[in-house]
């Protein structure tokens, strides 16, 4: 199947911004430029002040499924990514049971084909239900299909555990997501602390709960020199904790971001 | 006369002349109390629920005082004997009571704005009973009257307000009041007991307890609420009491007709040594008196408003 999109401003960071016309063969992009011409039998699409972007990848996605079908499943989390132009996702262990072992990452897999809407890319759990405690077998996760492994809404409060899971996670070359809030730091907290916590009688959590987590990953990365990611917020990697360059990825997590004092 | 606002949910967004009014209806209230029959027509036919999620015995028993003296029907409410224990949402829990044609929902509950969300949605009148470490506004409109009477002018008067800044809905209430009038007021407590940035409310802050002290017009003693403690804000009740204690020498750092107050209960022996508690500069039960008077104001003049 031939599809020619016309003048539509494509944005393709780094190649290119601005009107042009996409053509894709097989599936695939053939070719992208300003003025191609039409190929015999090829779907034409005229996309005159609409944006034509890539597919976008979400790397922090809860599909809910198994275990809170009352909330999303992978059927309507994929539908809603391919709505908004997300094609590829990538799905949080915390479901119930946890993404932990073989059979749950394939029964995920299973469903997102048998939805046939966005790419699924599963991550497994760091510890065995997510617990902290012990690892999960990364081998087999990864076999399965796993991309990553994180305990997703929850920290890896012992720094043992994660040392040995920065460790084990290098054989498999996979990443190590982690959530970091330190519990005891934020333990009852409702917002941000400062003033207006003060004032709303609302018990605080300090940019320290975050922070030190941020710094024991650092400090524990260069340990092992493996792959850790964390918060785009967090002090300690601004002001450099270190000179030496890490494999170290950033996100920002949802709460502080969205409950501050704006 | 009435206040135009549909609740009363906290201290801070009361204007002086608000708070002024309540005062002065207050005072007719209260020759009201001291009559030998204590009622008043005032909310015949009305509906006023109380409707408590955590344990109370003052605040509950002056409201329902209050309501039962304006003639109005009460209803208690205790969250352990109700459908809360099925799983009902507080909203819920609510509505139903509005459908019955309750006019005033007076609120205690452990969440800080769980008032604020029932008066955004219910007809009804919400009055704040105290919300988590929020607001207290009763307690601390009951705390101005009783000092009116005592000291006349707030302007210039100066307050200690000594203990768990941090966790106490009273001691918010009470610095957003009587920084509204003009007073001057301090808090003192270990820094543990301090929230972040709690001077920008126009407060000044100590730690040492004989500092904060000195020459103060009024001292309000909060109530370490041990029941709250997670891991410890202060090492033992002993430490706590040997630095903060409301103790007989402690109180002749303070000019000489120094008022004592505590919103109750009292720890006698923690944070007020009994003596302090029982001596003639204590105001304690005449707070409890006042809150009778200062309820029945509030309920009378929300009433107007609608």
């Amino acid at each position: 199947m031939t599809v020619l999109i016309r003048k539509g401003r494509v944005i393709d960071p780094g190649r290119i911004n601005g009107p042009a016309d996409v053509l894709i063969q097989d599936g695939k992009i053939a070719q992208v430029g300003k003025g191609l011409a039409v190929p015999p039998g090829a779907t034409v699409m005229d996309a005159t002040g609409k944006w034509v972007l890539p597919g976008f990848v979400d790397l922090h996605v809860h599909l809910r499924e198994p275990g809170f079908e009352y909330k999303e499943t992978i059927r309507t989390g994929t539908a809603a990514a391919v709505a908004g132009g997300f094609t590829s996702v990538c799905c949080m262990p915390n479901t119930s049971p946890v993404n932990d072992n073989q059979s749950v990452t394939e029964f995920i897999l299973d469903k997102a084909r048998a939805a046939g809407l966005a790419h699924v890319f599963p991550i497994g759990a760091i510890t065995k239900g997510s617990e902290g405690k012990e690892l999960a077998e990364f081998g087999e996760l990864k076999d399965a299909g796993c991309v990553a492994v994180s305990d997703d809404g929850q920290p890896v409060m012992n720094g043992m555990v994660m040392r040995r899971a920065l460790e084990y996670a290098r054989a498999f070359n996979l990443t190590v997501v982690d959530h970091c809030e330190c519990l005891h730091l934020s333990e009852g907290g409702g917002m941000h602390e400062g003033l207006v916590a003060t004032e709303l009688g609302l018990p605080g959590v300090p940019a320290a709960a975050e922070d030190v987590m941020v710094a024991r990953n650092l400090v524990l990365a260069e340990l092992t020199a493996g792959g850790c990611t964390w918060p785009i917020s967090a002090r300690p990697a601004r002001s450099g904790w270190s000179g030496r360059p890490r494999p170290v990825a950033s996100r920002s997590r949802p709460r502080p971001v969205r409950i501050t004092f704006s | 006369m009435s206040l135009k606002r549909k609740d009363l949910l906290g201290i801070q967004d009361l204007t002086v002349e608000e708070i002024q009014l309540v005062l002065e209806t207050a005072e007719s209230f209260k020759e009201v109390t001291g009559r030998e029959i204590k009622k008043v027509p005032t909310l015949r036919g009305k509906t006023v629920v109380n409707l408590f999620f955590e344990p109370s015995t003052r605040t509950r028993t002056s409201f329902e005082l209050a309501a039962k003296r304006l003639s109005a029907d009460v209803i208690n409410f205790a969250a352990s004997a109700s459908s809360v224990v099925k799983g009902e949402t507080l909203l819920d829990t609510a509505r139903n009571i509005e459908a019955m044609q309750a006019g005033f929902i007076i609120l205690r509950h452990p969440a800080a704005g769980a008032p604020n969300i029932l008066a955004r949605l219910l007809r009804a009148s919400v009055i704040n009973a105290g919300d988590g470490g929020h607001e207290h506004p009763t307690q601390a409109l009951l705390d101005l009257y009783t000092l009116r009477e005592k000291k006349r002018a707030f302007k210039g008067l100066r307050l200690a307000i000594v203990g768990d800044i941090a966790l106490s809905r009273v001691a918010r209430s009470t610095i957003y009041a009587l920084v509204k009038m003009g007073a001057e007021v301090r808090v003192a407590g270990p820094p543990t007991m301090m929230p972040q940035e709690i001077e920008r409310l126009g407060v000044t802050v100590f730690h040492k307890l004989d500092e904060a002290l000195r020459g103060v017009d009024v001292i309000m003693m909060l109530r370490l609420q041990l029941e709250r403690q997670g891991i410890a804000l202060f090492p033992s009740i002993r430490e706590y009491s040997r630095l903060y204690c409301l103790t007989p020498e402690r109180m002749k750092l303070a000019t000489p007709d120094v008022l004592v107050m505590h919103p109750g209960p009292i720890n006698r022996g923690v944070e007020i040594a009994p003596e302090v508690a029982d001596s003639v500069s204590s105001v304690i039960l005449d707070q409890v008196t006042n809150g009778v008077a200062v309820r029945m104001a509030v309920l009378y003049l929300l009433s107007g408003a609608k």
